[in-house]
């Protein structure tokens, strides 16, 4: 499946080359997978726009709702597991899928080594009109499953169940973040959430900690639009990631510093950076 | 898999009307069936409006040969049907054997419902697009005023994909369900009537994705029915109205787990038929 990298032999033959003792870095890149914004002006569906909004003002509110991909199974083995066992394990995120994103048989790769997690979402500056960004937007946990339809007032149209209980989105309080900052990725400006710690449990739980998804709305009581690159923007290189950083010692024959970049979605692109210790 | 916790019923009199009372000689009838959905249910999935759920018209061959002087006997049914909504195919049919048990009659057949075809909204990408099989029993009295007869089925729908939006698939599943239906038919000159109690379990159905699941655990439904109908000469004229009773309170769901929307009509609380069969 698509999260996890072609595997190069480039980067560990590279890696090989480099290979020395001492503190290094490891950097991941993990693409998300599906994303929407809800209005609560409209219950249209925006799932397959190249960009999500988020704003605010006293008649109109927009929200981001974005997932984390947390299944390796495609649709078919999915179905027979709920059917066979009424349970949904697909927003754990199994063991397996972790094993593949921490592919290597390096120390380094290990959750107990993960420095920092960050999403980040690039900023689409034809439809943005806040003019600062830096604070401006807080991220949220998602208390329960979405569907691409989500809209305001519902999660899913499946069942009676599928309304949220507060309209705008389920929060879970248990968890929470810092406001968003700001960076550069290539040319274009992004706007980034610090997830470390939340990321470090998921990958750490092994399938015991549900993911249903994250939700992205304005800090302030008002904001102008803020337009982000979505899942289905046309450059992968643009699409929402996740980078997560691991630092570790290595033994002699373990590997350098590298990066890996994975890219869900429908065009998945590897590719490989190397960085120095 | 659905387990043997109730037994089913599924009102398909407008189905099995043909195979429910073999002739005592063959008989080959065409027929027409109109419907009306008199309730419907207070919620329904996906985009389905009220008229994409109502019943379709449909017209239909059938055929029964009843076994006779030690020789088997068979029936068979073809039918077409076109939603309210929009002009479009639904396509259908059966066939099956009777074996005689003096004083009944135990037939053994399959069924089959496609809604394939149906390409236009609200319906497309909902489960009515999907199709069935069937595997189907029947045991009947063949003779006396008061008939009384048993049906039972298994169903399995096909898979059916709902979304290809952000280039994911989703889809719903469902495991088998089962069907059982006993009823009366009266018969006195021409005068006719018929009264069923359908119980039946729908099996549990799952929606997936790469990004989302959900489940819907096995439920089972009380359909009863009555019908009264008037033979003239080589015809017959039916009036049916039947009710469905879900035992969980969220329509949304029940209408995902059972699309039977063509033959076995679940897509309305209450609903009545009409219906003119016709032998040549």
């Amino acid at each position: 499946m698509r999260i996890l990298t072609k595997t190069a032999v480039l980067p560990a033959l590279a890696a090989a080359l480099l290979a020395g003792c001492g503190q290094t870095s490891i950097t991941q890149t993990l693409p998300l997978e599906t994303d929407t914004y809800i209005s609560s002006a409209d219950e249209a569906n925006h799932s397959e726009l190249e960009y999500v909004l988020a704003s605010r003002s006293a008649s109109l509110e927009e929200r981001i709702i974005l997932k984390l991909p947390t299944t390796d199974k495609d649709t078919d083995e999915t179905l027979e597991e709920i059917l066979e066992q009424g349970l949904l394990f697909l927003f754990y995120m199994p063991f397996e899928v972790m094993a593949r994103i921490i592919s290597c048989s390096d120390e380094i790769l290990r959750p107990e080594n993960l420095s920092s997690a960050t999403i980040v979402l690039d900023v689409d500056a034809s439809r943005t009109i806040e003019p600062a960004l830096s604070g401006k937007l807080q991220l949220n946990l998602l208390a329960k499953p979405w569907w691409q339809s989500a809209s305001w007032n519902r999660a899913h149209p499946f069942s009676k169940k599928g309304l949220w209980s507060t309209p705008g989105g389920d929060i879970d309080p248990s968890v929470s973040f810092a406001a968003n900052t700001t960076g550069t990725s290539g040319s274009a400006t992004t706007v980034n959430f610090d997830i470390t710690t939340y990321f470090k449990a998921l990958i750490s739980a092994e399938g015991r900690v549900p993911h249903y998804g994250m939700l992205v709305s304005s800090a302030n009581p008002t904001m102008a639009a803020v337009s982000l690159r979505s899942t289905q923007a046309l450059s992968t290189f643009e699409r929402p990631r996740v980078l997560a950083t691991y630092t570790g010692n290595c033994s002699p024959s373990g590997y350098g510093t590298h990066l890996r970049t994975y890219h869900l979605g429908a065009d998945p692109a590897v590719t490989n950076q190397l960085i120095g210790n | 898999m659905s387990p043997w916790v109730a037994l089913l019923l599924l009102g398909s009199s407008l189905h099995f009307d043909t195979l429910t009372y073999a002739a005592e000689k063959g008989q080959t009838q065409l027929y027409a069936r109109v419907g009306a959905a008199l309730e419907h249910f207070s919620d329904l999935p996906l985009e389905l409006s009220r008229a994409s759920v109502a019943p379709p018209v449909v017209l239909g061959l059938s055929f029964e040969s009843p076994p006779e002087g030690g020789r088997g006997g068979g029936w068979g049914d073809l039918h077409f049907g076109t939603p309210r909504h929009a002009l479009e195919a639904i396509l259908g049919g059966g066939i099956g054997v009777w074996i005689d048990l003096k004083p009944t009659l135990l037939g053994f057949g399959i069924e089959f419902e496609s809604q394939s075809l149906l390409t236009q909204a609200p319906v497309r990408g909902t489960p009515l697009e999907g199709s069935r099989w069937a595997a189907v029993a029947r045991l009947q009295s063949r003779a006396g005023l008061l008939r009384p007869f048993a049906d039972f089925k298994i169903l399995s729908f096909n898979d059916v994909t709902l979304s290809e939006a952000e280039g994911i698939q989703t889809e719903i599943s469902w495991n088998l369900s089962y069907l059982l239906r006993p009823g009366v038919r009266f018969e006195l000159g021409p005068i006719l009537a018929e009264g069923s109690l359908g119980i039946y379990s729908l099996g549990a159905a799952a929606i997936a994705s790469d990004q989302f699941g959900y489940y819907i655990g096995q439920q089972a439904v009380y359909r009863p029915e009555a019908g009264a109908g008037v033979r003239l000469g080589a015809a017959e004229l039916w009036l049916r109205a039947a009710a469905v009773f879900p035992t969980r309170s969220d329509s949304e769901e029940f209408l995902l787990q059972a699309p039977v929307y063509l033959n076995d009509y679940l897509m309305a609380r209450k609903s009545l038929f009409a219906e003119v069969r016709c032998e040549f």
